[in-house]
């Protein structure tokens, strides 16, 4: 009797998964931009110790060139005669002494078209005071709206914004929104969902429909009901779900934070287990509101064709053209002081309407001063 | 005793402690493992009573004892300020390897593989993880989970938001599969084990080749009855793996929302040539 032949335990399917595998890991490994805990990661802890309402920061979320702070231009000595006196047509500045109003032009050109200059606003072939480019109209408003903001936000406090704090020597600062077209799919979309995305997008944000934007961030739709009430059977609907989750995507990147910045992610809507940030938050959703309908809608005619979107709209901005990923932007800098003339009369105009009374006084404190505080939390242990 | 067991009470194959603790307690082996078991175990359940008692409530629900505030960094912290939490952790850990090295013992008195150590090991590692390896990694031992019903479902929820949306986090992907895989096979296996032995009334019993059928039937193939132990402990214990990795990766390897993880496939080089219009 012959033994039976040995077959061989190794097999080319055996072979060939494990070589899959190897790859695999290898592709998730490499491709990737992953952070590593040597970077360091740094974490900052917003609520109660132990329930990980931390935000983290890495390299590469810190190293964001348009991050770093500018250096400041000299203040001019003062010349003893307003802008007004000194030159012509000019409608917002006019008591501003005539050499702050220099010294404001130049940073303003600094941080708006570094590489234009003068150029970019004042025609060359033309008197400084024609009014014949759109950029120079533009800025004029702009100019305005950023003296409104600094007297009247409290989303902004004491720190004031330059036009640096958005447009970080560009032109159009780079994290701006248009309105979007229905998209048409294709092939009659996915079970009826047709796919929000653009296909050149570069990153998961590109993906978001803008309606949250349009209902958030311009309009006055509340932002209400972003968890389920299953006690009182209230149900929300789901598109405003998604919306709101939207909305907040978009905040927590503009922040480079996450959810746990402002909110307890087991009662979101609770204000007593929310952090002290909630409430510079929520003033900065109407003052954002504010920007796009009170100033940047509203210069719609100023524009040339090719700087509105595809629906025909000015750019607009949401929490990351200013935050650009950092909770407070360029860290905090107060980039204003000094600038007298960027602050305008504070005489509580239109731009804030943070007139939420009952919720205003008792915070103030926070607002001004945002130092961390724990949330205050009702759970036992303390 | 039952009067087979005798057979079965075999002395020798301890790791620590030689003939000192080879002995049993009523149905329970002890050995050097088992002593430090209890040690720990019972320390550790004192100190969390002690932390309630000194928490400020005796509601079951809200009894917090959480690791220090992230300011500490990986240092000591006082007692009432995270310190109770760094022992108690010491003595789950303490208790958790003890009993891990008792099944070791209790596999060589009985002259077995060590299987069930090592798929125990498995969960000690998300322990570790979850309370010593990401802490680490991170700088402080307030990343760790607080030891409260309520208060360890607040972490929970928290570091699922950390990531924005914790279901785009590739290894937790991996670990729910192989969660609901093992109970699917877990079902699958008992329901076919329970359907062989109970045959209708004046039917025999059924083994192991009616099992067999039952599966090539209705999927073409059967794995065996070795096989099913093989895939449902390997299963069982890539769940405890790839959640171990999912939290390991969530903060010391990867800070902003998962959703945004998968940008790279959209800045692959190659989509630029494509020709794809944007839908504007």
């Amino acid at each position: 009797m012959t033994p039976l032949e040995k077959r061989p335990r190794s097999s080319l399917l055996g072979v060939f998964l494990l070589a899959a595998a190897f790859a695999t890991l290898l592709f998730v490994v490499l491709v990737p931009t992953w952070d590593a805990p040597w970077d360091p990661i740094e974490s900052r802890e917003w609520g109660w110790r132990g329930i990980a309402m931390n935000t983290f920061t890495s390299e590469r979320t810190r190293s964001d060139p348009l991050n770093l702070v500018p250096a400041s231009i000299e203040p001019f000595e003062a010349r003893g005669v307003s802008a007004g006196e000194a030159y012509e047509n000019i409608q917002v500045l006019g008591d501003l002494d005539a050499a702050q109003f220099d010294h404001l032009m130049l940073s303003i050109t600094e941080w708006v078209a570094p590489e234009e200059g003068c150029a970019y606003c004042h025609n060359p072939d033309a008197s400084f005071a024609a009014d014949d480019m759109y950029t120079k109209k533009v800025a004029r408003r702009m100019l305005t709206m950023v003296r409104d903001i600094n007297a009247n936000s409290r989303h902004v406090g004491n720190v004031g914004v330059t036009c640096y704090t958005c447009h970080r020597g560009q032109g159009v600062p780079q994290r701006h929104w248009f309105k979007a077209a229905e998209p048409k799919p294709p092939m009659g979309g996915i079970v009826g969902k047709p796919p929000p995305w653009n296909r050149t997008a570069k990153t998961m944000r590109d993906f978001f429909p803008r309606a949250p934007f349009e209902n958030y961030l311009l309009d006055d739709q509340q932002i209400m009901g972003a968890q389920a009430r299953s006690v009182s059977g209230e149900v929300t609907d789901l598109a405003d779900l998604e919306n709101i989750y939207i909305l907040m995507m978009q905040m927590s990147d503009g922040l480079g934070g996450n959810c746990n910045f402002c909110h307890n992610s087991r009662a979101f809507a609770d204000w007593s287990q929310s952090t002290p940030k909630r409430i510079t938050a929520w003033y900065g959703i109407r003052m954002t509101r504010g920007i796009n309908r009170d100033y940047l809608t509203k210069m719609h005619d100023l524009f040339p064709a090719d700087r509105l979107g595809p629906l025909g709209d000015v750019a607009k901005v949401d929490c990351g053209t200013c935050h650009n990923g950092m909770s407070r932007p360029l860290g905090g800098a107060p980039m204003a002081r000094g600038y007298e003339g960027l602050r305008g009369p504070g005489s509580g105009s239109a731009i804030t309407r943070e007139t939420a009374f009952e919720t205003r006084l008792p915070y103030e404190a926070e607002i001004t001063e945002p130092a961390p505080t724990p949330a205050s939390l009702q759970q036992g242990g303390e | 005793m039952l009067s087979f067991e005798r057979k079965y009470r075999v002395a020798g194959g301890t790791l620590v402690g030689g003939d000192l603790f080879d002995f049993w307690v009523g149905p329970f082996y002890v050995g050097f493992f088992g002593v430090t078991t209890a040690f720990f175990a019972l320390l550790g359940t004192s100190l969390i009573v002690y932390g309630a008692a000194i928490g400020g409530t005796w509601n079951i629900w809200q009894i917090d004892i959480a690791p220090p505030a992230i300011e500490y960094g990986l240092g000591l912290a006082p007692l009432r300020e995270g310190g109770l939490w760094q022992i108690i952790t010491v003595c789950a850990i303490g208790a958790f390897v003890s009993w891990a090295l008792r099944q070791v013992e209790i596999s060589r008195k009985l002259g077995m593989g060590f299987h069930i150590p090592i798929a125990f090991s498995f969960a000690i590692f998300a322990y570790l993880s979850l309370e010593v390896f990401r802490p680490i990694m991170l700088g402080a031992w307030g990343h760790a989970f607080p030891y409260g019903i309520f208060s360890h479902l607040d972490w929970v929820s928290n570091v699922g938001y950390q990531g924005l949306h914790f279901h785009y986090n590739p290894a937790h992907m991996l670990a729910v599969t192989c969660f609901f895989g093992t109970t699917l096979m877990l079902a699958m296996h008992g329901g076919v084990i329970l359907s062989a032995v109970n045959p209708p009334k004046g039917e025999e019993v059924k083994h192991g080749q009616h099992e067999n059928q039952y599966f090539r039937d209705t999927i073409a193939y059967s794995i065996g009855p070795l096989g099913i132990h093989r895939l449902g402990w390997f299963a069982a214990i890539n769940a405890g793996f790839w959640s171990a990795i999912c939290i390991l990766i969530s903060g010391p390897f990867w800070v902003s929302g998962w959703p945004y993880f998968y940008d790279w496939y959209l800045q692959l080089p190659f989509w630029n040539d494509m020709g794809l219009g944007g839908l504007g």
